[in-house]
Order: structure tokens, then C-alpha cells, then sequence
């Protein structure tokens, strides 16, 4: 009765996602672009319904019931992989803070490709992170309690945890660049302080990964000169300590994971390949898309005819921002409550799109 | 004012100087530039109206704005998807195309005559004044007889520009609709000052 129970409550989650599936509420940009995402950071099929939820901020499920419907012997979809992101109900017309969906996306692609599995291979010193998980389940027994075998166990899932939300910032900010760095910033800033969790890492921690990242792609210039206060503020945010309390063991695991860094942004790089988002492919067109901003015209389409690169709209829409909000931290709010600048972005990225795929025909 | 043609509009359009610069963006085809116009294409969002359970709308009422903007429903139709627009009905749609004119010219919005031909109405607002920059609103009225299908990306307005005597200095730096993207409801904020105005005067003239 139990799992009948649990799987009518399962069904009933489904209503929202049949909704969503018969008409998106997003716009046209914003799902053309989530096309687009798919195609880079999944690199398989996948018919994505994303679906507005009070409950969930963002949260992915890759393919929802396929071990129950499997079980019951129905043929589960096998060449398109359905995936479910929700997105916070009150901000449809987020495209800032919509490309955490890139970051949801990356949870698909890590359990398409086994990336965790591959950064668990690349690890530099291994005896190093056996010795020091031995260190964190001797603390963890010593303040949770429970065998060491259990201890082992829990702090592996934390770690594989920690790691998949890292691997999935790694994928979001190889494919959006500088962009995801301040939707992270704006997204995790007031909702999150520095301790971590057991399905989250510190907020300290991600954000150093994502400005060592970023700045291995070559991408710390363009911050420092673009916004050098907000810059300033997002690197001593990351140089913070994280506030683990009693439990020691987060620390350790933040030593683990810090010398995975390397294997993580390897693990990336390689599984972007071309869609790596590169300063020298946004620097040609950074100062036409950001004299169209300064003018309010529509950045979709430059002057030799070609359609703006969708990364590059959104990334001279985020410096465009900070010129006109003001380079500073708070700024961050204030450029996300700017609805009226993102639905312009948005629709830029549909126009982009459209001449995109009409030179094609 | 003059007219422009053909090689006048592809100069406009080409202009490297932005605040001079004829925009028209996203441009599918060179050849929507005319012998004295562009085509405009249909875009995707639209508002349709609906019965409400006001009587009516009314400038002078406080809460216009709110009465106009329960009027409509907003739907978005992907290009390669089509919008039935039955007899007698009134829609808003806007042009795929973003639209901005230098101070050194406007335009008219003009319907396609092909579309005319079936009792399509395309824009009733037709002039765009200096310095405008967004996408166009049209208002989509079917006076035929029969439901005609919309689809966007389809050409159905044409845009005529014109030079203008010599360059204005008096461009809005708060226009009444700014960098619209999409069809915009009505906006009679301006009206509605003009129409507290009005009134006053009303009322001193009724007490000579």
C-alpha cells in the first residue's frame, strides 16, 4: 500500500508537467535557447518540458517514472531522453536567472556520460584523496556517531553530490562564460550563506572553482575591466571560508574536491569541445552588440547581416546591465528584477535564432 | 519630405555611423527592401481581445489601465504555426521586424494590398515618428467574409520612409511605448492628463 501510495503521489506531480508540455509560458528566446543548450552540455536528443514550480527554485528530473514503467514493461523512450527543469513559478521572464538551466541540464549530461565518473578517473593524487576521505570518516564518526563502514558510505554520496553540482557549474560556465559567473552571484547570493549541505557544496567553494575556471578560458580580463567592483566582490566572496560548524568532514571534502579542480575543468573542457565559449569568439562582436544596447536597438542581427551569437547577446546584455544598474554587488537584484531589459534579450535571442536558421534553408 | 527608394533605403540600412542608421532587424532577405519600401514580416506574439465583465472602457476612469490591459490575452504562435482570424474580429500583432529610425526620418506602416484584397486591415496608426524604436504594432482586423489564417514571418506590411525636412532635435527621451518587442496595448496615459484638463475647463466654463 505503501509504494501504491507513493507512486499515485508521483502521478500527481505529473499534472503540472502535462500542462506545461501542451504550451510553454516561456518565450520563444528562452526555449530556442534551451534547444541550444541541450544540443551543447547533453550532447544527445532530449525533449526537455520545463515547467513552472512554487516548490523547487530549479531542479531537473532525467527521465522521470523510467524504472516504474520500465518495471511494468512499458517501453521507455530510448532515442529522446525525456528530462523535466523546473523553474521558479514567479520569474517566467528570468532570462538571467534562466541559465541555471544550463547548470540543470548538466545533472542529464553528467548521467548520460558518466562525467563524474571520468573526473573520479583523472584524479591527480588518489592515495591523497583516499587518505584524506579516511581523515573525514574518522571525524564524521567521531561527531555523528555510526561504524566507519557507514561513515565511508554517507561521505561518498556527499562527495559525488558535492561533485556533480560542481561538474554542472563547470558545464554552465564552459558554455555561457562570464554570464553564468554573475547568475550564480545574483542566484546564490541572498539565498544561500557559506555553510554547505549534504547535496550542495559551499557557496565559497563553487564560486572559487568558477573564477579559476573562467580564468583558465581566459576569461578574467574582460571581468576585471567590464565590472572591476563587482569582480572584486565576487573574489573575496570565494576566498571565504566555509562555515562547516562541528562538522570537520566538510572540510575535508572541500581539500578532495579542490584537487579534483583540475580533473573537473579537464572533464569539461573535453566534453564541450567546440562549444568551449572562448573570448575570441565574443571579442568581434562585443562592441557592436554593445553600441546596439546602448541605442535600444534589438542586438539580433549585425551589420554584415549575420545573426548575433545567442552567448554573446546575453553576455553584452549582462555588461550592458552593469553599465546602466551600476557596478556593484547590490546591482545584482536590481539587474535581475530588470524584466523589461531580459524580455528584450529574450526576444533578441528568438530573432537570432530565426535569421539563424533561415540562411540555412 | 521625400520618399525614399530603393538605393536610399539600402544606404539608410547600411550605415555604419548607428545613430544615423535606418534599422531594420532582423532582415531575412535583402530582397524585402522594395522599389520605395520595406516589407515587414508578421511576428509572433499577438493579443487578442476578449468580453470582460466591465462595461465598458473608459479614459477618464481612474483605473483605465487596468481596464485595458484585462481586455486582451496574450498568445505566442511559433513561426511555422498559423492564427485563424475570423470576421470581424480585432487583434494586435506586431511586426517580426525591430524597427528604429534616425531623427532624420520617418516612416508609414502601410498593409500589404495581397492581404487587402481579402479584407485584411493591417495597421490604422500608421505613422512612426522620428527616433521610434521598436517593433510595430499592428491592429489585425478581418472586414471579410471569411476566417483568414495568419503566419508569422509571412510579409504583410510594408514600412515607407521618408526623409524629413531637416533633422528634429525633439525626440521623446520618455516615448509612450519604449523598445516594444511584441504588440502593445493601448497607452492613454496622456489622454488621461489631457482628459483632467478638459474637465476643469468644463467646469469653469459652466459657471460663466
Amino acid at each position: 500500500m505503501r509504494r501504491i501510495n507513493y507512486d499515485v503521489m508521483g502521478l500527481h506531480e505529473v499534472s503540472p508537467w502535462v500542462e506545461s508540455a501542451r504550451g510553454s509560458k516561456l518565450a520563444l528566446g528562452l526555449v530556442y535557447f534551451v534547444d541550444e543548450l541541450v544540443s551543447a552540455v547533453l550532447k544527445a536528443p532530449a525533449d526537455v518540458v520545463m515547467t513552472p514550480s512554487g516548490t523547487y527554485m530549479y531542479s531537473t528530473i532525467h527521465k522521470p517514472f523510467e524504472d516504474p514503467l520500465t518495471n511494468l514493461g512499458v517501453t521507455y523512450p530510448a532515442t529522446v531522453i525525456p528530462i523535466i527543469v523546473s523553474y521558479p513559478v514567479h520569474e517566467p521572464e528570468s532570462l538571467f536567472l534562466h541559465l541555471i538551466i544550463a547548470h540543470e541540464l548538466g545533472h542529464s549530461a553528467i548521467a548520460e556520460h558518466n562525467l563524474d565518473q571520468e573526473v573520479y578517473g583523472r584524479d591527480p593524487d588518489p592515495t591523497a584523496t583516499r587518505d584524506t576521505l579516511n581523515l573525514a570518516v574518522a571525524e564524521y564518526v567521531s561527531h555523528e556517531g555510526g561504524t566507519p563502514a557507514a561513515a565511508r558510505g554517507r561521505l561518498r554520496v556527499i562527495l559525488r553530490n558535492w561533485l556533480t553540482e560542481l561538474i554542472c557549474d563547470g558545464l554552465a560556465a564552459g558554455f555561457l562564460g562570464p554570464s553564468y559567473l554573475f547568475t550564480a552571484a545574483a542566484f546564490g547570493a541572498p539565498f544561500h550563506g557559506p555553510e554547505p549541505s549534504e547535496t550542495h557544496p559551499p557557496l565559497t567553494l563553487r564560486t572559487h572553482l568558477l573564477i579559476e575556471q573562467l580564468t583558465s578560458w581566459g576569461w578574467s580580463s574582460l571581468i576585471e575591466s567590464a565590472v572591476p567592483e563587482t569582480h572584486a566582490w565576487i573574489l573575496d566572496t570565494s576566498t571565504r571560508p566555509q562555515q562547516a560548524g562541528h562538522r570537520t568532514y566538510f572540510l575535508r571534502l572541500e581539500e578532495a574536491i579542490r584537487r579534483l579542480s583540475t580533473a573537473i575543468e579537464d572533464v569539461v573542457s573535453t566534453h564541450l569541445g567546440a562549444e568551449l565559449f572562448r573570448p575570441d569568439a565574443h571579442a568581434p562582436n562585443a562592441d557592436e552588440l554593445s553600441a546596439l544596447l546602448e541605442r535600444d536597438i534589438l542586438p539580433a542581427q549585425l551589420l554584415d547581416r549575420s545573426a548575433a551569437p545567442r552567448r554573446s547577446i546575453i553576455l553584452a546584455g549582462w555588461v550592458h546591465a552593469f553599465a546602466k544598474h551600476g557596478d556593484e554587488p547590490v546591482s545584482l537584484a536590481s539587474i535581475v528584477g530588470d524584466r523589461d531589459q531580459q524580455r528584450f534579450l529574450t526576444k533578441a535571442l528568438e530573432m537570432s535564432v530565426v535569421l539563424e536558421r533561415w540562411t540555412t534553408l | 519630405m521625400t520618399l525614399l527608394q530603393h538605393e536610399a533605403l539600402v544606404d539608410a540600412l547600411s550605415e555604419t555611423d548607428f545613430d544615423k542608421r535606418l534599422v531594420v532587424t532582423p532582415l531575412l532577405e535583402d530582397e524585402q527592401v522594395g522599389e520605395a519600401s520595406i516589407d515587414l514580416r508578421l511576428g509572433t506574439e499577438f493579443l487578442l481581445l476578449r468580453r470582460t465583465l466591465q462595461a465598458g472602457v473608459d479614459v477618464g476612469d481612474p483605473n483605465f489601465q487596468v481596464q485595458v490591459d484585462d481586455l486582451y490575452d496574450k498568445i505566442v504562435v511559433p513561426i511555422g504555426e498559423g492564427m485563424w482570424l475570423h470576421p470581424q474580429q480585432f487583434a494586435l500583432g506586431a511586426t517580426f521586424e525591430f524597427v528604429r529610425l534616425p531623427p532624420t526620418l520617418g516612416a508609414y506602416v502601410l498593409g500589404r494590398s495581397s492581404w487587402g484584397r481579402l479584407g485584411l486591415l493591417v495597421a490604422t496608426a500608421v505613422m512612426v515618428q522620428p527616433g521610434f524604436a521598436g517593433s510595430l504594432t499592428l491592429e489585425l482586423v478581418n472586414e471579410g467574409e471569411s476566417p483568414v489564417q495568419l503566419y508569422p514571418g509571412l510579409t504583410i506590411a510594408q514600412l515607407a520612409v521618408h526623409s524629413l525636412h531637416a533633422q528634429t532635435k525633439f525626440i521623446k527621451s520618455d516615448p509612450t511605448y519604449r523598445a516594444p518587442t511584441g504588440p502593445q496595448a493601448a497607452r492613454l496615459a496622456k489622454e488621461q492628463h489631457a482628459l483632467e484638463k478638459i474637465s476643469k475647463l468644463g467646469d469653469s466654463l459652466a459657471r460663466v
